[in-house]
């Protein structure tokens, strides 16, 4: 079975578009300089309609991950382990993603991560995936 | 202690044995919540006409209007119609609903019900992904269900892991809880695990789901379902059981992924305990007996330390050193929990709120914690996303 699609909204659009060029784009509050996700129309800090897209560093580390031992749904019974995990960037926010080519025993929350722009997935629309960096 | 007079108590209760899906009836949620009110308003010797308070979660057949829909169902009239949408916390969310709304005066005797039947929704509609919904426009179907965020046991493991990142984790400490809310179900004839007692190594060698949970930490599904009555202290008066009070209850509700939570190792039953016990006017070592919502063993740990019963890291040498059986120090979960009774879908929340009422009304037979006064009852919605926590006292 094929993974279930991420169903879009107009909203979230520039995050895509943002993947697609090989880069993190988040809404920054220009009030509070709160960075948020996921996209929504006021800053979940201080309420304000002053949200801005803004590139981020892509700068990351490991807050927590699963390792699916037995499959999370039929859609993701594939070959390769899924190794869910939730993502802090550096710019403080989270956000949930895979690991690539993980080694479940070697991993440790707060290891650095580079993400991975999953092209192959969707053939029009990029995923954000991420692996444990070189440099730790 | 006894709660004092406050307006509202728990009069009756309702509760199905836990069922294998085997042998389980075919029943519609409505004929299931037929069933459950006739047997708390029978436990309650009351009337159907009493009944002018209702409190439900979603019904499976019909996907709006679900008070009125049950209400004309069992042929009575509302003041006080309610729909609570908290998972794992329905059953908690609504005692104190239904507490606070017959205190006011709004209604006199309130059924808070939940059906826990199956078949279960069907595959292909949107909650196939357990708590995360694939509609257009939810922020799961677009960011977590694409990536696998999707069901409960790899998003319970989450905490686990970040638990054992900052305190380290004891395998043999979460079966320990497990061995002794066995022993609680085999004392509870209608416990799904009754006549099954297990040991450690049972648990510790079960197959791994998603590390470090292993499949006896995890809840098994049944069918069965659940109801209690809160009803005005002038009712309450003539009730043939101890009444039960709602002495302090605390919500929280803040986030619905797990990525959203401000805090893993402290979910939202910190601050709602703290207002319950507060509200209460106790302190956790107060508590006689403790119904902590059980879908995972972690979920256990999170609460114990949350709620205040051990400081937050400690909560593996609490699991370790502590006799959770019902006549033990610490007695937890002494109808077996959901890990010994089973799961009822939502109704696994309201089997706690109802263990911990037979334990206050000296009704618990068997399995009786000697001298229960006051009980702590916890419920869980999602992923550790929508908490409450209730101080009952018998009156």
């Amino acid at each position: 079975m094929t993974i279930p699609r991420p169903l879009v909204t107009a909203l979230s659009e520039p995050f895509w578009r943002g993947l697609a060029a090989g880069r993190i784009d988040l809404q920054q509050c220009s009030a509070c300089d709160r960075w948020i996700f996921y996209p929504r129309p006021r800053c979940t800090g201080c309420g304000a309609a002053a949200l801005v897209w803004r590139t981020t560093s892509s700068r990351a580390s490991l807050y927590s991950f699963a390792v699916a031992d037995r499959p999370v749904a039929i859609e993701f019974a594939g070959d390769a382990l899924l190794v869910p995990v939730i993502v802090e960037l550096d710019e403080g926010v989270r956000l949930p993603s895979t690991l690539e080519e993980a080694d479940p025993d070697r991993l440790r929350i707060g290891m650095r991560l580079s993400p991975r722009f999953d092209r192959s997935t969707f053939p029009d629309l990029t995923l954000l995936r991420f692996a444990v960096s070189e440099q730790q | 202690m006894t709660g004092p007079a406050n307006g509202a108590a728990i009069v009756g209760l309702a509760e199905f044995p836990a069922r294998r899906r085997a042998d389980a009836p075919v029943m519609s949620d409505l004929e299931a919540i037929s069933a459950l009110a006739a047997l708390a308003l029978e436990d309650a010797q009351l009337p159907l006409s009493d009944l002018d308070g209702l409190l439900v979660t979603g019904i499976r057949e019909s996907a709006q209007f679900a008070p009125a829909t049950v209400a004309e169902y069992l042929g009575i009239s509302l003041r006080f119609a309610e729909t609570v949408d908290l998972g794992g916390a329905a059953a908690a969310g609504m005692i104190w609903r239904a507490a606070q709304a017959v205190s006011a005066g709004i209604c006199r005797a309130a059924l808070c019900v939940i059906p826990g039947t199956f078949p279960a929704p069907a595959p292909n509609q949107a909650g196939r992904f357990g708590a995360s919904s694939y509609l257009p426009g939810s922020p799961q179907a677009e960011f977590d269900i694409p990536y696998g965020h999707v069901g409960q046991n790899a998003l319970y493991a989450m905490f686990a892991q970040r638990y054992r990142h900052f305190h380290g984790y004891d395998p043999r400490a979460m079966a320990r809880l497990v061995v002794h809310q066995r022993r609680n179900a085999c004392a509870n004839p209608d416990a799904i695990f009754f006549g099954k007692p297990i040991e450690e190594e049972d648990v510790l060698n079960s197959p791994m789901i998603a590390r470090p949970l292993r499949l006896l930490e995890i809840v098994m599904p049944v069918w069965g379902g659940a109801a209690v009555i809160v009803a005005s202290d002038e009712i309450a008066a003539t009730s043939p059981h101890r009444p039960v009070r709602v002495a302090g209850f605390g919500e929280r509700v803040s986030h619905k992924s797990p990525h959203q939570i401000a805090d893993m190792l402290s979910p939202p039953i910190k601050v709602a305990a703290a207002e319950a016990f507060a509200r209460a006017g106790i302190a956790p070592a107060d508590v006689d007996c403790a119904q902590i919502y059980d879908c995972y063993t972690i979920a256990v740990l999170l609460v114990l330390e949350g709620a205040g019963f051990c400081r937050p890291g400690a909560g593996m040498a609490f699991l370790r050193e502590r006799d959770f059986r019902f006549d033990g120090d610490f007695p937890l979960n002494t109808n077996g929990g959901q890990l010994g009774f089973g799961q009822a879908r939502a109704a696994g929340g309201m089997t706690h709120v109802v263990e911990a009422v037979r334990q206050l009304a000296g009704r618990a037979q068997e399995r009786q914690t000697p001298g229960c006064d006051i009980a702590f009852v916890t419920g869980n919605g999602g992923i550790m996303s929508a908490q409450v926590a209730l101080v009952l006292a018998g009156a």
